[in-house]
């Protein structure tokens, strides 16, 4: 059974290419919000295993809505995505409940397989 | 020494030399009752009056009183003459005896200034000369002392003998028109006390109280003696007049120096009051310059952060997706050839869209075709992206200094995005001249008006970018009226 995955951008365009992307990876895209409450309203919806996460929203950002949904009870693997980099964020990946972080640029089934491992 | 400062030391000299004779003369006189009192109160006028009227024509050189007053002191001798024994010297007494009081009159309605104000008073003035000049004369030559009363007197040299009667009736006209003369006088000089500021009253109270205590005295003796009464008393109603008249000086002494003082007051409290406007101007200036840095540190900081914004939601997530096309794109190259090509094509247009849009981000912190070509071109690529017909009515032949150039470029740009968004117009003319030194830009259109420059950002952004150049910038926008923003920035 492949993993099922929400999106959580407020870039069509990105939400598209990310979609073919682990789509062509063998994941299960199960649906997409463009902002923090859409992404909370969508995960208790879709109970995803996955919530690939975009860290600047234009509500609330990634790290707060990955702390709600952990508040929540939700139990999905999270991984944070942004255009910056990892080091443009401080300890704040780190602090988060998400499994990890991956630039845009370098996101793939492969990336994201070797941070929820 | 100045030529001034010379000629007015000679007129003391000459006073105080007159003086002396004068009262030799009174003191030796074989006819003159009083000696002791004239001695005393003639050379005291005399010299106070060309003391203090030499003292003002070298403060204010400019004003007549001070000639006025030496002239009342050197004719006040004439009276001195009177005493002389000799019949020429008597004569002349005689003769000059009565002007110093139509100076006094002319020097009383002038005072402060020295200067007769419009014809009323010149036609008092005129008639006080003609009083005691020529019907003086007239009243000279048909005089003879001893029936005026002075047995003692020397005789009248120039007396035209035959004509008795002739000398009381000139006499008689003379105190008939001086009566009336010396009242208006003392209304005229009242009237000026009255109507003068408080400031100005300091200076004015003792000279024109005294004056007109003076001539009171002068109109008492003068009624006494159209009423035909005694001798007595008309001399002491005259003793009382000169010695006002002898005080006259001294208190235009005290006059102009409360005119100092005040002057003086008046120059601290107004140099006060303009200093402090000034300080408070310039407070408001610096709290103006505060803000309006305030507002453009902000707004430096707000262009960066839009930058930002702009790179990251646009280019950046367009190079991201084509990232992720390409790799899409190189995994089906073998297995899926059509859908490889399909991606590569989305690519394609990602890269344009990426390129576009960085080149709107570049335009839009400072467009090249500025630089490069100048204004007209600038503005013709603005005109053709507004979208509404915009009409480039005057730009400014050759290049303006880069700053006047780039702010001109902004405020047009700036405005057309206004009309654009708010303005609801038809179309909008752009008109940008040198004049009188300075740059002017005019954006106008047919919109509904109503802008408000203290609510859009925009607008005081560009007031802050003009005023940094010393500029002004006005918005013109009454409801229903289209909208005229006007930026004047100087220019040499």
């Amino acid at each position: 059974m492949p993993t099922s995955v929400l999106i959580v951008d407020d870039h069509p365009s990105f939400r598209l290419s990310a979609r073919r992307m682990l789509e062509a990876d063998g994941y299960a895209v199960v649906g997409e919000a463009e902002d923090g409450a859409g992404a909370i309203a969508a995960a208790r919806e879709l109970d995803p295993d996955l919530v690939l996460l975009d860290v600047q929203l234009p509500d609330i950002d990634g790290f707060e809505v990955a702390q709600r949904l952990r508040a929540a009870g939700d139990r999905a693997e999270i991984v944070l995505t942004s255009t910056r980099e990892r080091s443009d964020f401080g300890d704040e990946v780190a602090d988060s409940p998400a499994s990890g972080f991956v630039t845009k640029g370098e996101l793939s089934g492969e990336a994201i397989a070797a941070l929820i491992r | 020494m100045t030529d001034l400062r010379r000629a007015l030391l000679g007129l003391g000299a000459a006073a105080l030399a007159i003086g002396g004779a004068s009262v030799a003369l009174i003191l030796t006189s074989n006819h003159t009752s009083a000696r002791g009192l004239a001695a005393t109160l003639i050379p005291i006028a005399g010299w106070g009056f060309v003391g203090t009227g030499l003292y003002a024509w070298y403060r204010r050189p400019g004003n007549r009183t001070g000639p006025l007053l030496t002239a009342v002191g050197f004719t006040w001798f004439f009276q001195a003459l009177e005493s002389a024994d000799n019949p020429a010297i008597f004569t002349i007494g005689a003769l000059g005896l009565t002007v110093p009081f139509a100076i006094l009159i002319h020097l009383l309605i002038a005072f402060p200034s020295g200067r007769l104000e419009g014809a009323s008073e010149r036609l008092l003035v005129a008639v006080a000369y003609f009083v005691t000049i020529p019907m003086q004369v007239a009243w000279a030559l048909f005089a003879d002392p001893a029936r005026e009363g002075c047995d003692g007197c020397p005789g009248n040299p120039i007396q035209i003998h035959g004509h008795e009667g002739v000398a009381e009736a000139i006499s008689s006209a003379q105190g008939l028109i001086a009566i009336p003369l010396v009242a208006s006088a003392i209304v005229v000089v009242f009237r000026r006390w009255r109507g003068s500021p408080a400031s100005e009253r300091r200076v004015l109270t003792p000279v024109l109280a005294t004056g007109a205590v003076a001539f009171g005295f002068l109109l008492v003796q003068l009624v006494l003696g159209q009423a035909g009464a005694g001798d007595g008393p008309q001399r002491v109603a005259f003793i009382a007049a000169v010695a006002a008249f002898a005080c006259l000086p001294f208190a235009l002494l005290i006059g102009l120096l409360r005119s100092r003082i005040g002057r003086d007051e008046e120059i601290r409290t107004a140099l006060t009051a303009e200093n402090e406007q000034l300080t408070a101007e310039l407070r408001a200036k610096v709290e103006e310059l505060r803000a309006s840095r305030a507002r453009i540190v902000e707004a430096g900081y707000a262009e960066r952060r839009r930058v930002e914004r702009d790179l990251h939601d646009g280019a950046q997530q367009r190079l991201v997706a084509l990232t992720m096309s390409l790799r899409l794109a190189r995994g089906k190259l073998e297995s899926d050839p059509d859908a490889a090509a399909e991606l590569l094509d989305e690519a394609m247009v990602e890269v344009g869209e990426a390129t576009r849009e960085l080149r709107e981000l570049a335009r839009g912190i400072h467009p090249a075709v500025l630089s490069d070509r100048g204004l007209d071109a600038a503005l013709g690529g603005l005109a053709e992206r507004a979208p509404l017909p915009v009409e480039i009515v005057e730009t400014p032949e050759g290049r303006l200094p880069a700053p006047v150039e780039s702010a001109s470029y902004f405020v047009v740009a700036e405005a057309l995005t206004n009309v654009a968004r708010y303005a609801e117009a038809k179309e909008a003319t752009v008109r940008i001249e040198r004049r009188n030194g300075a740059v002017e830009i005019e954006v106008r259109d047919d919109g509904v008006g109503g802008a408000d420059p203290a609510t859009g950002t925009g607008l005081r952004g560009l007031s802050d970018r003009v005023a940094a150049l010393d500029g002004e910038l006005t918005v013109e926008s009454p409801a229903g009226g289209g909208t005229t923003i006007t930026a004047r920035i100087p220019c040499a």
